[in-house]
């Protein structure tokens, strides 16, 4: 179908290998092509900003620099936090251009003033692959409820290339009901997990993650669905820890869109990396046996 | 020697392009922040103080507990964007020397960051780990986890060595 520039991130060669692996299962499916950017550098996440503002523009510079070489096609994230980052920089360049002049003649890099930043969400939400998702669904997930969290970054900033609404998003439950499962209706799927605070302050994660988490399991969610791999982290490598400080004996499986889309169109577990997790997935409970109900 | 209150204000203004006298203290920002009441200030009560000419939101530890999530940017009536404050405020406390003795640990894990990726280019969180357990006096923190990240694959070993935007622009070299 259509190519994209993909821009991996670093959690993505690490921590959060799963999604990478994944994404490219899904897109190998869906015929998506992935051009991994050559020389991408990290996009700078929380504490770049929150310590040199400059700092996070020039990385965001260098990306969207590299990313324009070639003409790869629009960009490609998994990354609620560098897709965030990439469009923050990008908006600069268009709404507030004397804030970001310094920095772009300090790199001097050319910019494709075009060139596209979406999520992998977004990619998964256009109409062709909707539609190939539904050709290929062997494995309707009927009946798996899961809470969509979109944590704060995957909806921000608001302004141009916004995945969705930035208050009322639906993007994410329209993904769960078109491979078959049902989208459970909880209030906290927009509030942050803690994200880098995870290290300095890792009592304010736990907090903020734990609210989280109680909160989709009494909605009574089967699946945690996220989009970003410091969600991710907090909310599954950190759950044991959580949930056994606030005396919690359930655990709840935490699963990347691209996952979940993958055990819905038949993708084998393992390339799926649904073995890399710390919260067992128990894949034979999400995915009806007599699944092949299409195709 | 202090310098003069009412710069901060225009110090911020210049910096992110926020006007705190636009600012009617209606609170949304505050009702929405994860981090309000975690610290010394809600978040509103830097508008208000930023507008009286009062410099402590450069001591306080309220920026830097901001995670930077936006929700009082995307909720605020006068499109006035709280995070983007935070910002610079925590950068004018570290040419100040104002950090709060309960920030330092963000300060140096933050900093410790951005060394990583403008040199190196992509971050290992392991060796952000190691180096942040070095500097915070805590060598053994968080270290139990690592067989288990081993396990599972989650730790790369010998990834590909990219220029991060900071070692090209000294070599003055263009990627």
């Amino acid at each position: 179908m259509s190519a994209y520039a993909y821009f991996p991130g670093c959690s993505l060669h690490a921590t959060a290998r799963e999604y990478d692996e994944s994404i490219r299962a899904v897109a190998d499916a869906l015929k998506i092509g992935l051009n991994e950017i050559e020389d991408w550098c990290c996009c700078g996440a929380t504490p770049a900003h929150a310590l040199d503002p400059r700092s996070a523009q020039i990385l965001g510079l260098w990306n969207l620099a590299h990313a324009s070489k070639g003409q790869a096609g629009p960009v490609l994230t998994g990354c609620a936090s560098c897709f965030s980052r990439l469009r923050a920089v990008k908006n600069e360049i268009q709404e507030r251009e004397e804030h970001i002049r310094g920095a772009r003649e300090a790199l001097g890099l050319d910019i494709d003033p075009r060139l596209e930043i979406l999520h992998v969400a977004q990619v998964l939400a256009g109409e062709e692959i909707r539609e190939e998702i539904k050709a290929r669904l062997s494995h309707p997930l009927k009946g798996l409820r899961v809470a969509c969290y979109y944590g704060c970054l995957l909806t921000r900033p608001r302004g141009a290339g916004a995945v969705d609404d930035v208050e009322a998003p639906r993007i994410l439950e329209d993904l769960v009901e078109l491979v078959g499962a049902e989208a459970v209706d909880w209030p906290l799927r927009l509030d942050c997990c803690g994200a880098s605070m995870a290290m300095p302050r890792p009592d304010l994660v736990r907090e903020l993650s734990g609210k989280i988490l109680m909160m989709a399991h009494e909605r009574g969610a089967k699946v945690l669905m996220v989009a970003c791999p410091l969600c991710h982290s907090n909310l599954d490598f950190q759950q044991e820890a959580i949930l056994r400080e606030l005396g919690q004996s359930f655990r709840i499986p935490v699963l990347y869109l691209t996952q979940l889309v993958g055990l819905a169109l038949g993708i084998d577990p393992g390339r799926l990396g649904l073995g890399r997790h710390f919260v067992p997935v128990p894949v034979r409970e999400l995915v009806p046996a007599e699944g092949a109900s299409c195709v | 020697m202090e310098v003069p209150s009412a710069v901060l204000r225009d110090l911020v203004a210049e910096a992110t392009g926020q006007r705190a006298f636009r600012c009617y203290q209606c609170g949304n920002c505050s009702a929405g922040c994860p981090m309000a009441g975690k610290g010394d200030m809600l978040p509103h009560l830097v508008f208000r103080l930023l507008q009286l000419g009062d410099d402590s939101p450069v001591r306080s530890i309220q920026p830097w507990l901001c995670v930077g999530c936006q929700t009082c940017a995307v909720r605020c009536p006068q499109d006035l964007d709280l995070s983007l404050v935070m910002d610079a405020l925590r950068a004018e406390a570290m040419r100040r020397g104002t950090v709060p003795d309960e920030a330092k640990r963000i300060a140096a894990f933050n900093k410790i960051f951005l060394e990583q990726i403008l040199d190196g280019g992509r971050l290992s969180e392991v060796q952000l780990g190691a180096i942040y357990n070095l500097r915070t006096l805590a060598p053994f923190q968080n270290l139990t986890s690592v067989p288990a990240l081993l396990r599972r694959g989650k730790i790369r070993i010998g990834g590909k060595a990219v220029r991060g935007p900071g070692a090209a622009r000294r070599g003055g070299g263009k990627p």
